[in-house]
């Protein structure tokens, strides 16, 4: 009976059980080099609050954890700050009567709260009580403008007390203001820049004031969003910024991130533990990057229609408490939705915590367990790499960084492992290459005695005799003298269809060799990314569309070239890039980052050299001058332009035709089968 | 002879008439008149109460049936039921007693309908409601010793249909025969049925209890004033979404899709009263929804009722890209409706004994009979070979051969089940669609193969080679993709896997994978997958709608044989396992579910083993063990000998942790854990589950009682300590 009751005590509560499962979103992580790949859950909804005590929310809009630990809300449509526990209890209700449209929230050590009404466009300062202090009005100084608008939309307050307001329609910038009974306006902070393009360029040299100033996009964009994290730094997110719409701004305003995925529509910015970045867009995705701007997480989702929690409407505000719980507001649904990291994004942070410490061999610990729960999330390699370099376990670190997608740390491992190998293997391998050598002069020797090779240099000039290899291999004369070859293959009959396509083939190899199986560090498209269909229609598409045009071209400027002599003269001016590629292909495979530049230098010289030969081949073909040559190129380019938008459009118009015709049969089928 | 015929219904009726009215007056008050606003209304019955040995009134409603442990009342003009619990005196209402002033006429009607035809004139996409109250209608009603049956004719449509409602010891039965439905107007036909869709329904909170939804486990809708905070209500179709018809919902960027309802179930409790009921469709799931109703969204009440869909109205794309017409299905689907309201009162009235009355109705139905081994095991799962792209060709990506398997299975030294994922020849995507024994020569072929089923054998272990019958590549098999599933458009489905490799996938028609079981010659055991999750409409030449499919796919799985592992299985399919893996441990986390529950897991629980998700990928693994040991059911791993990193540039980038050196520690851990659980339940049923704040406290038959605390503190219960994130088992 006993036992009965004791389980009945417990048994009471059994209905205000937070819901724990499988979440409604996915969550992505980063792998560098290869975008977004899903990961376990980082953070699973643990709470959603729609009311705190009695009090329903409505349209909150700002959410903050004070130093006390209870959550403070903007209550936008309550006209108050309803202060709540982690768990959704009411503490206390602030600002009832004083407020008007609430819509940031800020407290701080001191438990003052600071208030961005937009009804009242004041920012109002209340003391724990709920009593208020001061009131900033819009600043009167004339360096704030006379059109600058004063909405405040968001509030956040730095340790010296220095007040910063994002307004609403306000592009010059975060409004800082000095606290206390001053309130003088201290300046704008942090401004956002439009971008310039070649557009905006051309709009400046020829359009008035007033007509930029109708241009949208030459205004830049207001802050949205703000925080301020330990040491004073400011972030702000500014909405619709696609250039850098999350910041992190140093004492003088300057942006110092750098973040790799980000989204133009973010609304709310919070910093949480270990100087972890969250921002979350309007539509529900909350992103979190360490301190340096690397993207940990990607989670959170638009709502699906399917009443799930953890999916949002509107996005109008997060914080983050010091559990690394996540609490947002949604001002459309109505709710503050609190996420809880789970034991995974523990590890995660626990991991990057020593890492950014630079304790990366204590950093392993984590960094395994984290590996054994996701053998793919590259952050994990590249931790592991690191330690594994600092352990000199070079080949450890090189696999780990292979996995991690990390460039530089695998060409640092490489480099040590390469080095190693020359330091134990140089002599033999110059032993070797004297042995050859020596070999090679043997063999001569021998051969003039003997001529002992006579054979094998009879074979190999019956093979060169081949008229079809005779004909390849004259690509190479077009290297010494451009001139003569063209002779050749104009007189001499040097080159045919069938060599011009074998070396078109042979430069579609060269081309599929280089984008797939270039080294590790210089491969220019993603791992496991092969589209060998798309790159052969990409590579004779092209040449036949270029030649094509070139030869119609040289028709109507009395070029003497036929479209064979082109086509063999563009093909074979591609000679450096036959004799050039081999080796840039090898040397990818060798050379670490730091060397990078000598594949660079090999890539100009082999694709100038080519254009120079193709412009000479063009030129002495058709027997033009120098300024009639460069005439046809450009206007072969152009007329290549203007044959795909041709090609395009005859595409599009026959697609629809095609789909009209069969729309209407399908009608017509479908009524015949119903009578 | 038709007036004959009329002349004898009409001297009957009257005689039931005059039968009635006599045994009204005799009644101390008199049924309530027909509410405000019946239109058309008038009842013949047919025989009478007179078997029951009194005449008893009851909220405006007569008895007409009565056993040991239930009295059925029933108002002739709406046909709504009262169950009273003769035990406690407590009683359940079917409809509503009096309308709230803020209904609308439409909803008025509805909530005080026993049962409510919903139609389609023409292919208008709108269906039209036709209530008890506000429709035009006949109702003629049969008195039987355990119920009624009434036959409905609803006269502006002219549909006609007989309800037939029976009392018996476990609650009552709804049937409602398909042959019974008569469509006099050709354009004008049924389009759904509820049947006693407010049953038990509540007001604002003004009943304590919950609706209990078959989402995942199981999960609970509290009955409170849930002032307005939820917009929508929770809809779902019974074995998941009907893709042949509606918008797929495949890969996508944002969301997990919520979890399908594995078994047509549903309920709900009145805990102030402890009565409350389990409603089992035990014929017409395959086109039903289940709707609950938390009050707030639309109407005050909440509410929770199964939906009959007779016949969907679709668009008809008639171009490639653009042009539709509007249509409807070509005939409606086969539904027998047949519903079983189990009622549960005093110390069972819970989402528990709602789990115990549905496990009553599976093994009265011979549900289990092929669950003969009930001996503990593990499961440990292998993931054989996967394609990646290359230049050329794909190649092979080997993770787990067959030598290395065996391996595993003698280095973990206990009893396992296993299913050997990605076995054969194409890997797991481009596995052929033909069910041939092909075992992959990269993984060690026929030879390896056939070293691994013994070396199984000898272990006692269940080696089950998994059979896909759904998934078909089309870039790896062309000519065999050309008979995939349409939908009823006649368009073929296709889903995008977001992978590079095979990036679209298609489905095959049932009757393809029917071909496939039958001509299967896989000799070993076999884990049936796909089609035992997976249920639509298609077109193969005609319309199938999804009861046919269920009925193909049911031969598909008797054509396997006896004791299939069942991947994730609908409900339909259970009589065919001998264990079933994958089931959920969660729910969809629906904004209104107060809590998740192990309901599921409770019906199951004794009768079939029942293993989790994979416990690898899972980002709270204590919780999660946690869960298994409350809801008695068994862990599950997924492996590899090589890293998963080999998978990421492969359609199962998704296995991101499974590499045996890493996890072989966990999994004997794991192993150990459940063993000491077993050995204190026996394997027996749960009899009582209740769970707190933190604690759950789950008996079973064999006198075992288990606490598990999924607090971050100890709980001491009754002298027991249950240290935090653990669990103790007393006896």
């Amino acid at each position: 009976m006993k036992r009965i009751a004791a389980i009945a005590a417990i048994l009471c509560m059994a209905m205000a059980v937070p819901a724990f499962s499988a979440t409604p979103y996915k969550t992505y992580t980063r792998t560098p080099g290869e975008g977004l790949s899903e990961t376990q859950t980082a953070y699973e909804p643990a709470l959603s609050i729609t009311s705190v005590g009695e009090l329903l929310l409505g349209s909150p809009s700002d959410v903050r954890v004070g130093y006390d630990g209870n959550l403070y809300i903007a209550d936008t449509g309550g006209k108050r700050i309803i202060v709540a526990t982690p768990s959704g209890d009411l503490v206390r209700v602030l600002g009832s009567g004083i407020l008007s449209a609430p819509r940031g929230v800020w407290v701080d050590g001191s438990r003052t709260v600071y208030v961005a009404d937009e009804g009242l466009e004041k920012t109002v300062v209340l003391d724990k009580d709920g009593n208020q202090i001061f009131e900033y009005e819009r600043p009167t100084h004339p360096l704030f403008g006379k059109m600058a608008q004063y909405k405040p939309q968001k509030v956040a307050v730095d340790k010296r007390g220095n007040i910063y307001v994002a307004s609403k329609g306000n592009t010059n910038g975060i409004i800082q203001v000095a606290g206390g009974s001053g309130g003088d306006f201290l300046g704008y902070f942090g401004a956002n820049q439009t971008r310039v393009n070649l557009l905006t360029m051309f709009r400046r040299l020829v359009y008035t004031e007033e007509q930029m100033a109708r241009l949208t996009d030459a205004v830049p964009v207001a802050v949205t969003n703000m925080a301020i994290d330990q040491q004073g730094l400011v972030y702000a997110v500014s909405t619709g910024d696609a250039s850098a719409p999350l910041k992190k701004l140093n004492m003088s305003g300057r942006n110092i991130l750098d973040v790799s995925f980000s989204d133009s529509e973010f609304t709310a910015v919070a910093v949480g533990l270990n100087g972890n970045i969250f921002a979350a867009a309007r539509s529900g995705r909350i992103y979190e990057y360490n301190s340096e701007g690397d993207l940990i997480f990607i989670f959170g989702a638009p709502d699906d229609g399917k009443s799930r929690v953890g999916l949002f409407k509107t996005v109008s505000g997060m914080a983050v408490d010091e559990r690394g719980w996540i609490y947002v507001s949604d001002s459309e649904k109505n709710s503050v939705q609190a996420f809880a990291p789970t034991e995974f994004a523990d590890l995660v942070h626990e991991a990057f915590r020593l890492f950014d410490e630079g304790k990366y061999l204590e950093s392993k610990e984590p960094w395994t367990q984290i590996q054994k729960m996701n053998s793919q999330f590259a952050y994990a390699s590249t931790g592991l790499g690191e330690a594994a370099y600092r352990e000199r376990q070079y080949a450890e670190a090189l696999e780990n960084f292979r996995l991690g997608n990390n460039r530089r740390g695998y060409s640092d491992a490489f480099w040590e492992l390469r080095s190693n190998w020359l330091g134990s293997n140089l002599g033999i391998a110059i032993l070797v290459l004297a042995a050859l050598a020596a070999l090679w002069q043997a063999a001569k020797w021998a051969d003039r005695k003997t001529a002992f090779l006579t054979g094998a240099r009879n074979a190999a000039s019956r093979v060169r005799n081949i008229n079809l290899v005779d004909q390849c291999m004259f690509a190479f004369r077009n290297i010494k003298n451009p001139s003569d070859a063209a002779y050749g293959i104009k007189h001499e009959g040097k080159a045919g269809w069938k060599s011009s396509g074998i070396l078109l083939l042979a430069f579609f190899v060269l081309f599929v060799l280089e984008k797939y199986f270039s080294g590790f560090l210089f491969k220019s498209v993603p791992n496991g990314y092969y589209d060998l269909a798309g790159d052969f229609f990409t590579v004779f598409s092209v040449f036949a569309l270029s030649v094509g045009c070139l030869y119609l071209v040289c028709t109507i400027t009395d070029g003497e070239a036929t479209l064979k002599e082109l086509f063999a003269g563009a093909i074979y001016a591609f000679a450096p890039i036959f004799l050039i590629k081999p080796g840039v292909i090898i040397f990818t495979n060798v050379l670490t980052l730091g060397e990078g530049f000598f594949i660079t230098l090999l890539n100009v010289v082999a694709v100038a050299w080519t254009a120079i030969l193709a412009f000479l081949a063009i030129k002495n073909l058709n027997d033009y001058s120098f300024g009639k040559t460069l005439k046809v190129v450009l206007l072969g380019a152009f007329a290549c332009i203007v044959c795909a938008l041709l090609v395009f459009i005859v595409y599009v118009l026959v697609s629809q035709f095609i789909d009209f015709v069969s729309s209407i049969a399908g009608e017509a089928v479908f009524k015949l089968a119903k009578t | 002879m038709r007036k004959l015929k009329a002349f004898c219904r009409l001297a009957i009726s009257a005689m039931a008439f005059i039968a009635l009215a006599c045994l009204t007056a005799c009644a101390a008050k008199t049924p309530a008149s027909p509410p405000a606003g019946t239109a058309g209304f008038y009842t013949k019955s047919v025989g009478s109460q007179k078997s029951l040995a009194r005449v008893a009134e009851l909220e405006g409603h007569l008895l007409v049936s009565e056993n040991s442990f239930w009295e059925m009342y029933l108002n002739d003009e709406t046909l709504g039921i009262i169950i009273k619990d003769k035990t406690t005196g407590e009683y359940m209402r079917s409809t509503v007693e009096t309308p709230s002033s803020g209904d609308n006429k439409n909803w008025a009607g509805f909530c005080q309908s026993g049962v409510v035809l919903e139609y389609i004139q023409g292919t208008n996409l709108n269906m039209i409601r036709a209530d008890m109250v506000n429709a035009k209608k006949e109702i003629e009603l049969i008195y039987r010793e355990n119920g009624f049956d009434a036959l409905v004719r609803f006269e502006d449509p002219g549909i006609s249909f007989a309800l037939e409602v029976s009392l018996w010891d476990y609650g009552f039965s709804a049937e409602i025969p398909q042959s019974s439905i008569v469509e006099e107007k050709p354009d004008t036909t049924v389009g759904a049925i509820y049947v006693y869709p407010f049953m038990g329904h509540s007001v604002l909170g003004a009943d304590a209890g919950y609706m209990l939804i078959p989402d995942g486990q199981g999960a609970l809708i509290e009955l409170k004033d849930n002032e307005k905070r939820f917009p929508s209500p929770f809809i779902s179709s019974c074995y998941g979404d009907n893709i042949g018809l509606n918008a797929a919902e495949a890969w996508n960027d944002y969301w997990v899709l919520p979890e399908k309802i594995l078994v047509p179930v549903y309920g709900m409790v009145h805990t102030d009263k402890k009565l409350g009921f389990a409603a089992i469709i035990e014929s017409g799931a395959e086109s039903a929804t289940i709707e609950a109703w938390p009050n707030g969204a639309s109407t005050i009440y909440d509410w929770i009722s199964a939906r009959f869909i007779y016949r969907h109205v679709f668009m008809q794309p008639t171009g490639q890209t653009s042009g539709t017409i509007q249509s409807r299905t070509e005939r409606p689907n086969r539904i027998d409706i047949k519903m079983r309201f189990a009622f549960v009162s005093g110390d069972n009235a819970g989402y528990d004994g709602m789990a115990f009355r549905y496990r009553d109705y599976l093994t009265e139905t011979g549900t289990f009979e092929n669950a003969k081994d009930m001996s503990y095991r593990t499961q440990v799962d292998f993931f054989g070979q996967e394609k990646e792209n290359w230049a050329l060709f794909k190649l092979d990506v080997n993770m787990t051969d067959f030598a290395s398997a065996a391996n595993i299975l003698e280095d973990l030294g206990f009893k396992t089940l296993s299913v050997y994922r990605g076995w054969r020849t194409g890997g797991y995507t481009a596995g052929s669609p033909a069910l041939d024994y092909s075992p992959a020569s990269g993984l060690g072929g026929k030879g390896g193969m056939k070293k691994l089923l013994d070396t199984a054998k000898e272990l006692g272990d269940i080696l089950a080679l998994d059979a896909n019958l759904l998934s078909i590549s089309p870039d790896a098999h062309p000519f065999e993709s050309l008979g995939s599933l349409k939908r009823v458009t006649g368009r073929t489905y296709e889903i995008n896997t977001g992978s590079m490799v095979y990036p679209e996938l298609r489905y095959l028609s049932p009757f393809k994978s029917l071909e496939a079981a039958t001509k299967s010659n896989i000799s070993a055991s076999i884990c049936l997958s796909g089609i035992t999750s997976f249920l639509t409409a298609f077109k193969d030449g005609s319309y199938y709608d999804r009861a046919d499919a269920a009925a193909i796919y049911s031969q598909a799985a008797e054509a396997l044989g006896d004791g299939l592992v069942l991947d994730e299985p609908f409900a339909f399919l259970f009589k065919y396992g001998s264990s079933l893996v994958n089931m959920p441990t969660g729910g969809s986390d629906y904004i209104y579910s107060s809590r998740e529950v192990p309901f599921l897991a409770i019906a199951l629980s004794g009768q079939i083993p029942v293993y989790g998700e994979y416990l690898n990928f899972t980002p709270n693994q204590k919780e999660s063990l946690l869960k298994l040991i409350e809801g008695g059911m068994r862990p599950a791993f997924l492996v590899t000998e090589e890293n998963p990193a080999l998978l990421r540039y492969t359609n199962r980038s998704d296995i991101y942790s499974s590499q045996y050196e890493m996890l072989h520690e966990q999994i004997k851990e794991h192993d150990k854990i459940f063993r000491k659980l077993d050995l204190a339940t026996e394997g027996s049923a749960i009899t009582s589950h209740k769970r707190s704040k933190d604690l759950a406290v789950v008996d079973y038959e064999n006198g075992a009682r288990i606490y598990v605390n999924f607090g971050d503190s100890e709980i001491i219960v009754d002298g027991t300590s249950v240290p935090a994130l653990g669990w103790e088992a007393v006896r």
